[in-house]
């Protein structure tokens, strides 16, 4: 999963893939949290959200999207579309839920112990 | 429509080259058998071009496995463009977009190929786990607890599962038959296990109990599938083993004056569990109960047994096995949260419930047959004092360390 940095002076920012990876899971469990969709939807509602911080490429969502299904975080099903297309809508599952719940939890952390940690740093 | 799919064919076939699909040794030997196997059957005169098409396309399917991965890539594509023409953008534009913005093909090609392989040995395991799970278990049944039904745990009906299971497990689309000949294979097993379990002397129940274990190996093994394919079952069939639980439960407590009718009971209820276990994503919370309530189970069956003049059983002594235990696991349990937190310490209780479970019912089986192995509910008992000691042993150990 890439993500690039946007535009409005954040274009420059890029990411390590460590970071990336560590968050991938979480962002796309909580866009799913919202409301089953695809994968396409999944990557324009995640790059909106973040306000053109992340620009995810939108091919490579798929294999984490077989990675969580295998993992039993989200459940994929088919549905026809309104062009009469079959189309495969991702849901969250309860584990899926479980999982988000302390994600959120463990960013919020740790998230909160970096930054108190880097303006100790930076005083 | 007819133009894009055009487009995404030629974008896959520039990007993704067939030789990027054979990465592996194992690719490139049935690369070559399909060579042979081709060759083979271009040289016999008598057989009819169809079939001899049939075969290459299968062959084609079988040795370039990214051919359906290809086809979700070009689906995904599609779904892309078409999104983009949604948007309001012209096709040429929404064309643009897709191609600068969907990312490495072939790198995500790669990944949902090695998401897809389900190695030799993973797909084996599943295949020989039912069996595996009844010889064990019967195996330990048979030599101590006498259950009502020996027949089900004699050789002939262990092997004729283990046979029977690949049947069931095959799938005919994968050399390219239509979808419905997949129910004559798996009509096939089932009938034939029928036939030679009603030889063996078995009737119902016993025998919908081994079809319900071929139809979870065949849905499990099958050999080739992703693993995708059991996820998406994993809330059926997690759905219908509890089921099985609580219609085991049922048995029990109705049947409960009758040692051996328990017995039958308490076989079904753990086969279902260690089902459960293998192929679903059961919920520890229910589990973990279930474990806890054996003990008392087994107690009242104790205490309602110990009106027969062949079990000399005191029922406050068997009481006193399951107390340390009990008081064991308590303790444990509020000290290892208490130390590791929930999250870290969760890891412990999935395999200490279920583990602990078995032993307290093996031991209980075992106490079936007479008082004189009561032994063995004391080793029962005991092991999960054991597997519930391991977190305290580790929190010394962190203790130990800081």
């Amino acid at each position: 999963m890439r993500r690039r940095g946007a535009a409005k002076g954040k274009s420059a920012m890029k990411f390590r893939k460590e970071l990336i990876g560590a968050t991938t899971t979480t962002l796309i469990l909580s866009v799913l949290s919202e409301s089953a969709t695809h994968g396409y939807q999944i990557v324009r509602r995640a790059n909106e959200l973040s306000g053109g911080v992340f620009e995810w490429q939108e091919g490579t969502i798929y294999p984490v999207l077989h990675k969580m299904e295998l993992a039993g975080l989200i459940e994929g099903g088919w549905t026809i579309g309104e062009t009469g297309k079959k189309r495969r809508v991702y849901a969250i599952t309860s584990e899926g839920t479980r999982v988000l719940r302390e994600q959120k939890q463990e960013w919020a952390v740790f998230s909160q112990a970096v930054t108190a940690l880097l303006e100790v740093r930076h005083a | 429509m007819p133009e894009i799919n055009e487009r995404i064919r030629r974008l896959l076939d520039e990007k993704v080259p067939p030789a990027a699909d054979s990465r592996t040794h194992a690719a490139a030997v049935i690369a070559a058998l399909r060579g042979a196997l081709l060759r083979l059957a271009a040289s016999a005169e008598h057989l009819a071009g169809a079939w001899r098409s049939r075969l290459a396309a299968t062959l084609e399917s079988k040795t370039n496995p990214s051919s359906p991965l290809r086809q979700e890539l070009a689906d995904h594509l599609r779904d892309a463009y078409d999104y983009q023409l949604e948007l309001g953008r012209t096709p040429e534009e929404a064309w643009a977009h897709v191609i600068g913005h969907f990312g490495d093909y072939e790198a995500i090609l790669g990944e949902l190929e090695t998401l897809h392989h389900v190695p030799f040995w993973e797909w084996l395991s599943r295949l020989l786990a039912f069996p595996f799970v009844l010889v064990l278990f019967f195996t330990y049944g048979n030599l101590y607890a006498g259950l009502r039904y020996s027949s089900l745990v004699s050789p002939i009906i262990i092997l004729l599962t283990i046979l029977a299971a690949p049947l069931a497990a095959c799938n005919p689309r994968d050399w390219g038959w239509p979808a419905w000949t997949r129910w004559l294979t798996r009509g096939a097993a089932l009938g034939a296990m029928f036939y030679l379990h009603r030889r063996e002397g078995i009737s119902w129940p016993e025998i919908l109990l081994v079809s319900l274990g071929i139809v979870f190996v065949a849905v499990y093994g099958r050999p080739f599938a992703s693993p995708r394919f059991i996820t998406r079952l994993r809330a059926y069939i997690v759905a219908a083993l509890l089921g099985g639980v609580a219609l085991g439960m049922t048995y029990i407590l109705a049947n409960v004056t009758d040692p051996q009718t328990v017995g039958y009971g308490i076989a079904f209820v753990f086969i279902h569990i260690v089902y459960a276990v293998l192929f679903g994503q059961p919920n520890w919370k229910i589990l973990a109960l279930f474990s806890a309530l054996c003990p008392a189970i087994l107690l009242k069956v104790q205490l309602m047994w110990s009106h027969d003049p062949f079990r000399v059983v005191e029922p406050l002594w068997t009481a006193r096995f399951f107390a340390p235990p009990l008081t064991c696991t308590a303790i444990a349990l509020v000290a290892g949260w208490a130390m590791y937190g929930r999250r870290t310490y969760a890891w412990w209780l999935p395999a200490a419930g279920v583990l602990a479970m078995v032993g307290v019912m093996i031991g209980g089986l075992s106490n079936l047959v007479s008082a004189s192995l009561m032994m063995n509910i004391m080793i029962g008992s005991l092991l999960p004092l054991l597997l519930w000691l391991a977190p305290l042993v580790g929190l010394i150990r962190v203790r130990l360390r800081k």
